[in-house]
């Protein structure tokens, strides 16, 4: 029965079964068309009225969903009146006294000549301890006693307004939210009496300082990278980006490890339904642990057999703000020192940080060299086979003549010698990452120089593969994104295979399949290659040029920001003569 | 004599074109008429084509 419903699935065609991609739709608030378009759609303004209105109606129905969902998940109080109950369910939470870093510290505190028991819980290792011992243990346990002029109080506020020194209290009306403090470096203070908890942000945890980011070095731009603390990377975008739209929102991930994340975006200027799409894809997230955005990237990306990366992962905040401002998503989460951002679009993996800031004539010539070195990285070996196997009349005879002469002695097909050089440029890569930092290097040079040198001298290679090969590593070096790099050496060997089997043929047929393949992808419901296809405005100059800073006006169209001009038709003001600098202009309220 | 490797391709090809031909068959209740004959069409051809040209047309 079941090889029959095989052969039947395998012979006919079935519709296929998928839910709806979230595609990212221009949103009801954007003012991202010129004076000009507006004037001229306004014949159409009643279809396009009736449009907004839908989307309108569909962004509220987002709204209402995430909120049902929040409300659902929220926790009823479960924090008993009674202390001895409170220690309980902690020890049993904590499995006291096995674990053996939590501290129950006991004491009393003496209000309004009542003598009250209480206990603080927190992690040794996590917390400051000076901070615990001066902000929330002395004058709890002295300080309560001095008389402080206040009526009609409880006993709650008493303590929050007036004994509590501590800038971030927070009150706490569930064991889960004092545990998950607890374990975010805080501590939980519960009072007998009280069905409500305090939690204090003490947190200091063991943690490298600010460093130079190792993957996406520059010679011109900031120098700094995020570390493996979310307050301090989420600090370092904010640092950069003074902007009072700037949204931080939290949200946990993992049921067991409760890893705290952050979704930061601008307010005014992100598609609304972008965020919530990010919103609904982490808060959908069912796993046990989780400890990189590494990982995370792989549960939200869309595609996620497609080899290269629909999402940016970067470590330094100056092109986390930058995207902000473009009005993409960042998400931040704590132990990981690379941020995401989404969407992207293929040509944002081509680019670094330092392209924004070098001179465009500058930025644009390391563009194009990028370019090239993409094509070598992913071709040139599959060219080499091509030309050599099949199409002996597209190179000059003299260079057909020195190739074959140099691979006369060599006794292997030329598909094998590319495969032995390729797995060697591989092996050497992989060792060099793992062996310790001062060897590295040495490996490199034994590597290069003297396995290549062997490798002729034995003729089991030919010196022009190992020019193809070197050229080739050089190439995917040179690619800016980390597992773009990845993915472009995966599809190297796809191109070996298809140029040793049909030569151009075969690599036709393979960038039209990575062609297709590309195009039918999206990035949080952005088409991966826009702006090429489909065609926005800028098209393909705005993929591979960068227009000088002036003339960067508008926000990317894919993006539909709400707000989809970044500065006005003239940003250089000084130029026009007649118009002070101080002078309000109508261009500048954004369209 | 057909030899054995053809009858293989033939069957393989008769596959792939019965494969179409339900796919143009689903496409053709979506009323996209033009599109279920292009898509006939290839599936004839995709079979008629090679199938010709391995039996019939002498090299």
């Amino acid at each position: 029965m079941d090889i029959k419903k095989r052969i039947k699935n395998l012979l006919f065609f079935h519709e296929p079964q998928m839910e709806k991609p979230f595609i990212l739709k221009e949103d009801s608030s954007s003012d991202g068309r010129d004076n000009s378009d507006i004037e001229k759609n306004k014949e159409g303004s009643r279809k396009k009225k009736n449009e907004d209105l839908l989307l309108l109606k569909k962004l509220e129905k987002i709204k209402l969903t995430d909120k049902k969902e929040g409300s659902d998940k929220e926790e009823k109080p479960d924090i008993s009146k009674q202390l001895s109950e409170n220690k309980r369910v902690i020890e049993e939470r904590f499995s006291i006294p096995l674990n053996g870093d939590l501290i129950i510290r006991k004491f009393d505190i003496t209000v309004k000549d009542s003598v009250i028991a209480a206990f603080l819980i927190f992690f040794d290792g996590l917390v400051d301890t000076k901070v615990i011992n001066d902000d929330i243990l002395q004058p709890l346990m002295l300080l309560s006693n001095l008389d402080i002029k206040s009526d009609g109080e409880n006993i709650l506020n008493y303590i929050r307004s007036h004994i509590l020194p501590h800038n971030q209290l927070k009150e706490a009306r569930t064991h889960q939210e004092v545990i998950d403090e607890v374990y975010f470096g805080g501590c939980g203070l519960y009072i007998d009496g009280l069905d409500t908890a305090f939690t204090a942000d003490v947190k200091e945890f063991p943690s490298r300082s600010v460093e130079r980011p190792n993957t996406e070095l520059v010679i011109r731009g900031p120098q700094e990278g995020f570390t493996e603390s979310l307050r301090s990377n989420t600090g370092l975008i904010r640092k950069r980006l003074m902007d009072q739209k700037l949204i931080t929102e939290n949200i946990i991930i993992g049921k067991r490890s409760r890893t705290p994340c952050s979704i930061m975006y601008l307010k005014d200027i992100a598609n609304d339904s972008l965020v919530a799409e990010v919103r609904r894809r982490l808060k959908s997230i069912e796993v046990d642990h989780i400890m990189d955005t590494g990982e995370l990237e792989q549960f939200i990306e869309d595609n996620p057999s497609l080899p290269i990366p629909q999402i940016m992962a970067t470590e330094r905040p100056d092109r986390v703000c930058t995207m902000l401002t473009e009005g993409r998503v960042a998400i931040v989460m704590h132990g990981s020192p690379f941020a995401l951002v989404v969407p992207i679009t293929s040509s944002d993996i081509m680019y670094s940080a330092e392209d924004q800031y070098l001179r465009f004539p500058y930025s644009n010539m390391l563009r194009i060299i990028r370019i090239l070195a993409l094509l070598m990285s992913l071709l040139l070996p599959g060219i080499f086979l091509a030309i050599t196997n099949y199409h002996h009349e597209m190179i000059p005879t003299d260079l057909l003549l020195a190739i074959l002469s140099a691979r006369e002695k060599v006794p292997f097909p030329s598909v094998v010698e590319v495969f032995l050089m390729e797995i060697s440029f591989e092996l050497i890569r992989e060792a060099g990452i793992r062996i310790p930092g001062p060897i590295g290097p040495t490996l490199g040079i034994i590597g290069a120089l003297i396995l290549g040198q062997a490798a002729v001298e034995a003729n089991i290679v030919s010196p022009i593969l190992i020019i193809v090969v070197a050229v080739t590593g050089l190439g995917s070096f040179a690619i800016p994104n980390f597992s773009a790099g990845f993915a472009f050496r995966i599809l190297r060997f796809g191109f070996i295979i298809l140029a040793a089997i049909s030569g151009f043929l075969g690599i036709t047929v393979g960038l039209v399949l990575i062609g297709l393949w590309m195009v039918n992808a999206k990035s949080f419901g952005v088409p991966f290659v826009s702006p090429v296809a489909p065609r926005t405005s800028g098209g393909f100059s705005d993929a591979v040029f960068k227009s000088p800073v002036w003339k960067q006006e508008k926000r990317p169209d894919y993006m539909n920001a709400k707000r989809g001009r970044k500065q006005p038709h003239i940003s250089r003001r000084w130029i026009k003569r007649d118009v002070e600098s101080n002078k309000p202009d109508s261009e500048d309220n954004n369209g | 004599m057909i030899p054995v490797e053809y009858i293989v391709l033939i069957v393989f090809l008769l596959c792939v074109a019965f494969y179409t031909i339900s796919y143009g068959i689903w496409t053709w209740k979506k009323r996209n008429r033009l599109g279920a004959v292009m898509i006939f069409l290839v599936a004839i051809i995709s079979v008629i084509l090679p199938i010709y040209i391995l039996i019939f047309r002498e090299v």
